[in-house]
């Protein structure tokens, strides 16, 4: 994709992107994505890719380069409406809660779309839940309960309906068999256009795209 | 035995009843018999002094001298709090002491307001006993609410990092813990609250009854002292955190680890 759209502004432009952490000193990043690209990372672990990934949404400091969304230069000033363009699938859910007064599932969706401010849809959430080979009565389930698998997946779902520009997707099939990884990378192709991918496995088929 | 007043000889007479811990603590061989002396003997010279100075703050009640008082009493209250909040002094201090004084003011303002029709606050009849009173028993939970969120929003660096790049304000993103850190800091308090009258009766009172005050009198002051007390906290304690949270954070909605004490 991509190719036909060089003459476009980027949505997002890395530059010479460098962290470092007493002795250590990641990798440099250079990246270009247009609408409409998929762009996978691949790279050993503790090279720098989530750190990438968190820098961009201004949750990790860097020391080199610079990093541009939408044509202007992340900082203090335009990071709270670049956020709001963008849906991240971190990489360490288990820290993730739903909140105290619904514990469910649901209460961890609504809560995540009503911050947004985007309104819950039932029925799309149940068909983007049955995508990806999730139940119904998952929502029901205490969110707390979930195996990082279908919290990887619910994740995705969340990413879907938010329907933002840019999806930064952190090792989105790290906790799956290889059949629900071949439905995750279905389901990146057809609701998260525009999608910046870590992994480690080969998820080929986006490779192509 | 109306309106007694005592005197040092009775003070002396009525210690001697410290003979009995002492006696213990030497029995237990404790070591503490020297460390129980010196505080006691503080705690003598301290109320001492500041009987007199008290005494001669309301005989000249001068605005300026009482609210020197007044800063006085908020700086030491916020720095009682600010040193065992585990936070830095330089960053927790003036949110503590803008609540205290934020607190003080409303609740004593409705305490005399109520009580001494038309009596001004801030004079030193009212605003010595009061202040003191309001900003002391505000202190522990002040310590226990402002500790406790900041210890919340510590741990829940990485959930709260979801919300803000989700697109949450900091207000929201922190909800959950200042919500915890207020039932953490209030409901102590709340709970002894509900038990006053029944299992315990709080030293002013019993002090009022013992001076010959009428109990049904003396009661109407200690309803009113807790309802001020309990408002001032209240007020402190959610003023604190809201200036505080301003500041936690930099522009990206990060915490700044450099407001904890190393």
């Amino acid at each position: 994709m991509g190719n036909n759209s060089k003459n476009i502004l980027p949505f997002l432009e890395i530059k010479k992107i460098q962290f470092s952490f007493g002795n250590w000193v990641s990798q440099e990043f250079n990246i270009k994505m247009h609408h409409g690209d998929f762009h996978i990372l691949k790279g050993s672990s503790g090279s720098g890719k989530s750190s990438l990934v968190r820098a961009i949404l201004g949750l990790t400091k860097y020391q080199e380069g610079e990093i541009f969304c939408f044509g202007k230069k992340v900082n203090e000033e335009n990071i709270n409406e670049i956020r709001k363009n963008i849906s991240w699938l971190p990489q360490n859910l288990e820290i993730l809660k739903a909140p105290a007064e619904d514990s469910s599932s649901l209460g961890f969706i609504k809560n995540i779309l009503e911050i947004s401010n985007i309104n819950f849809n039932l029925d799309k959430t149940e068909e983007l839940l049955s995508e990806l080979n999730l139940k119904k009565s998952l929502l029901k389930s205490d969110f707390s309960n979930l195996s990082l698998g279908e919290r990887q997946r619910i994740g995705l779902v969340v990413c879907a309906i938010r329907n933002k520009k840019i999806c930064l997707l952190d090792e989105p099939t790290s906790s799956l068999d290889v059949k629900n990884s071949e439905g995750v990378v279905k389901f990146i192709k057809e609701h998260l256009h525009t999608s910046l991918i870590i992994s480690h496995s080969n998820l080929a088929e986006l490779d192509n795209g | 035995m109306d309106n007694f007043i005592p005197d040092w000889t009775n003070i002396a007479l009525g210690s001697l009843v410290l003979l009995i811990p002492i006696a213990l603590f030497l029995r237990a061989r404790l070591n503490l018999v020297k460390t129980l002396l010196v505080s006691f003997a503080r705690m003598g010279v301290q109320l001492f002094l500041v009987g007199i100075y008290l005494r001669y703050l309301i005989e000249w009640d001068i605005l300026w001298l009482n609210i020197l008082f007044l800063i006085f009493i908020i700086i030491a209250g916020a720095h009682v709090v600010g040193t065992r909040s585990e936070l830095k002094l330089n960053f927790i201090l003036k949110p503590i002491a803008i609540g205290f004084f934020v607190g003080y003011l409303i609740s004593s303002f409705f305490f005399v307001f109520a009580f001494f029709d038309g009596g001004d606050f801030l004079e030193a009849q009212y605003l010595i006993p009061i202040s003191g009173m309001l900003i002391g028993n505000s202190l522990t939970s002040a310590v226990v609410g402002i500790r406790s969120f900041f210890k919340n929003i510590k741990n829940d660096k990485e959930s709260r990092n979801y919300l803000i790049a989700s697109g949450a304000t900091l207000k929201l993103a922190t909800m959950e813990s200042f919500q915890s850190s207020i039932k953490d800091a209030f409901m102590p308090m709340i709970a002894n609250i509900s038990a006053i009258g029944l299992i315990w009766l709080p030293g002013t009172m019993t002090g009022q009854i013992i001076a010959g005050q009428d109990p049904s009198d003396a009661i109407k002051y200690q309803i009113m002292i807790v309802v001020g007390y309990f408002t001032c906290c209240v007020i402190t304690v959610f003023i604190s955190l809201f200036l505080a949270r301003r500041t936690a954070f930099d522009g990206f909605g990060l915490l700044r680890e450099d407001v904890y004490k190393m």
